[in-house]
């Protein structure tokens, strides 16, 4: 409830970040309705093939037609399922799995918290794009395994601001207080702590969302994310990389612009929304 | 003084240890989670001969314990040696292809690195010394551009228009193949022609270095714009910025000492960075066909060669310990609050 009552506000006042959170927030609901109603707006049937090969933008084919002349427009439109599903699926495994664990070596300290620390920052300092190419090739290609392999990368991200607050919300009374009347630990955190990490973690996602729409683009490209025919924006584009060098400049330039423009939404909303909160956490 | 920065080094030099160990703990128990036989992935089918099969197995030291195999990598690997490849040409050392391939990837990152800083801190000063105004405006814009370019379009669309469409500049790999008079020494092939005073060459691998440091420089540039230009427009309202213009010190002058101290959080950023131009490295790599690290790892995924993989991540680990480091230490330099 308190999201949507903070969407309302950012739509509705008239405050710095309005613009950029109105352009972003367009961008991503449009995204949103393409996937939900993709079989209705779908032309064409984004896996059949014809005749038709590299066909350009026309008034039946408005994105054209690839290699196996299959309406690009089509793909494009199914192709935002994927992504989105990819990118829902992993920030929500992150967010379960890196929110306990930072609340618990905040919480905690002592040798957990050394541990969880150290592991969690050598993973955070190795280049995120790596470590998920090596996971998302253990576990083969699949959209529910490339979701496993980038919310392990974004863990870390979550778990070292959980920990930093639950640190410094922990000396604070009420804290104390709750802990010298006997309430139990997992109660604290939960009770006292967690619902005052929950606004931080709201930022978090928000900025870290655009870096994983660009990881997961960036799996599909390299092959590791779904397997032909799947209509899918980063597979896409590499497949029509070759054909951009002949002229056939419609198979790559579409899915790309997709990309970048979701990635470009979710970085405008977290950006309006750090803004207003002016937490100030990049 | 100088004793307590050797120290500081030091200690900070001993942390990369633990990353590296933690990383290579990761990748190795991922690595062995597959199920199914590794060589027998490689090698496809299921009727070689099973002695043949033994003594790949044992070649590659797969038949011992996991226990076993994670501490003898580990001690090889304190030794430099990082195994030797599971797949076609098979037991050959991985270090060996490292060492072909890295100095491709450092090439490409310290251009893209220096074009990433220049580009940001440009558009930084920009933004800053025109607050408010529309070229602010302008350059906010172009930092979340910039940060949400997608690495492998954009190189494309470069590809396309210098390329295909002006034909100003090649679109793949490192030199051009015709120039048969050039002869790689230590794999960084402008250090290499340059040594050689072989201009042909050193001019045939800027050109090709052009695009893919400018698809990684700019998109890595964002970030900096925006730190810049937030950094400079504090420190421009600080007091002793007004003391300098109130005596009478040029504008270009006084921006110049602002910027120093706006430029101390940068290097902060530096060292984040980098890990990010390391993994756009990968996509970069792809795209122009440039045979560095990250077009290995791909390479080597595609024949399951999971020795090479490790031994890529622990090269890579390595690299990013290496360069936090250098950048802590800057910082402890610039910085004279910073304790060693």
């Amino acid at each position: 409830m308190m999201v949507i009552e903070g969407f309302v506000k950012l739509l509705r006042e008239r405050k710095p970040g309005r613009g950029l959170f109105i352009f972003g927030f367009s961008i991503v609901l449009i995204v949103i309705l393409m996937a939900i109603f993709a079989p209705w707006i779908a032309p064409h049937n984004p896996t059949e093939i014809s005749a038709d090969v590299f066909q350009p933008p026309s008034w039946k084919h408005p994105m054209g037609t690839n290699n196996l002349g299959q309406d690009v427009f089509s793909r494009i439109i199914w192709g935002s399922r994927v992504i989105l599903y990819v990118v829902a699926v992993a920030t929500t495994l992150s967010i379960v799995i890196g929110v306990p664990l930072g609340l618990l070596s905040g919480y905690r300290g002592g040798k957990i918290d050394r541990v969880l620390s150290m592991v969690m920052d050598s993973i955070y300092s190795f280049p995120s794009l790596i470590l998920a190419i090596v996971i998302a090739v253990v576990l083969g290609p699949s959209p529910i395994n490339t979701a496993v392999a980038i919310s392990f990368v974004y863990v870390p991200t979550y778990f070292r601001m959980v920990r930093g607050q639950t640190l410094s919300l922990k000396g604070q009374l009420f804290v104390e207080a709750a802990r010298a009347l006997g309430v139990k630990d997992w109660e604290t955190m939960k009770k006292y702590i967690l619902p005052n990490v929950l606004p931080t973690v709201l930022v978090v996602f928000t900025l870290s969302v655009a870096d994983a729409i660009l990881t997961e683009a960036g799996l599909s490209f390299l092959g590791l994310s779904v397997t032909p025919p799947t209509p899918d924006w980063g597979y896409d584009l590499r497949v029509g990389q070759p054909f951009l060098l002949d002229g056939y400049w419609w198979l790559a330039f579409f899915p790309g612009v997709m990309i970048m423009l979701l990635a470009m939404g979710f970085a405008m909303i977290g950006e309006a929304i750090n803004e207003r909160l002016s937490l100030g956490t990049r | 003084m100088a004793r307590g920065l050797g120290r500081y080094i030091l200690i900070r030099a001993l942390m990369i240890i633990p990353m590296i160990l933690i990383l290579y703990t990761i990748v190795f128990f991922f690595l062995r989670i597959l199920p199914g036989n590794p060589i027998l992935a490689v090698v496809g089918t299921k009727n070689i001969p099973p002695e043949q099969l033994k003594h790949l197995e044992h070649l590659a030291g797969l038949d011992k314990p996991l226990y076993v195999q994670y501490f003898d990598y580990l001690w090889k690997m304190l030794h430099g040696d990082l195994g030797v490849t599971l797949a076609s040409p098979m037991g050959k050392p991985v270090s060996s292809y490292i060492a072909l391939r890295l100095p491709a990837t450092i090439e490409l990152t310290i251009f893209a690195f220096t074009v990433s800083v220049l580009l940001g801190i440009a558009t930084g000063v920009l933004g800053a010394i025109r607050k408010g105004t529309k070229t602010d405006t302008a350059m906010r814009v172009y930092s979340i551009v910039a940060y949400t370019l997608f690495i492998p379009w954009f190189g494309m669309m470069l590809q396309y228009l210098f390329g295909v469409k002006l034909h100003w500049l090649p679109t793949s790999g490192r030199i051009d193949p015709s120039i048969t008079s050039f002869h790689p020494i230590t794999g960084l092939y402008i250090l290499d022609s340059i040594i050689q005073g072989n201009w042909t060459a050193l001019g045939s691998v800027l050109e090709h270095l052009i695009l893919p440091s400018l698809t990684l420089g700019i998109v890595l540039s964002g970030a900096y714009t925006r730190l810049v230009r937030n950094n400079l427009v504090d420190v421009l309202s600080q007091d002793f910025v007004r003391a300098y213009k109130a005596r009478g010190v040029p504008d270009r002058k006084v921006l110049l000492y602002a910027l120093k101290n706006a430029f101390i959080p940068v290097v902060t950023l530096m060292g984040l960075q980098f890990a990010i131009l390391l993994g756009g490295a990968v996509l970069t790599e792809t795209t122009f066909n440039w045979p560095g690290m990250g077009t290995f790892i791909m390479d080597r995924i595609s024949y399951r060669d999971y020795n090479s993989i490790q031994g890529a991540v622990i090269v890579f680990a390595f690299f990013v310990g290496v360069i936090s480091l250098i950048v802590d230490v800057i910082y402890a330099l610039l910085d004279p609050r910073v304790e060693y």
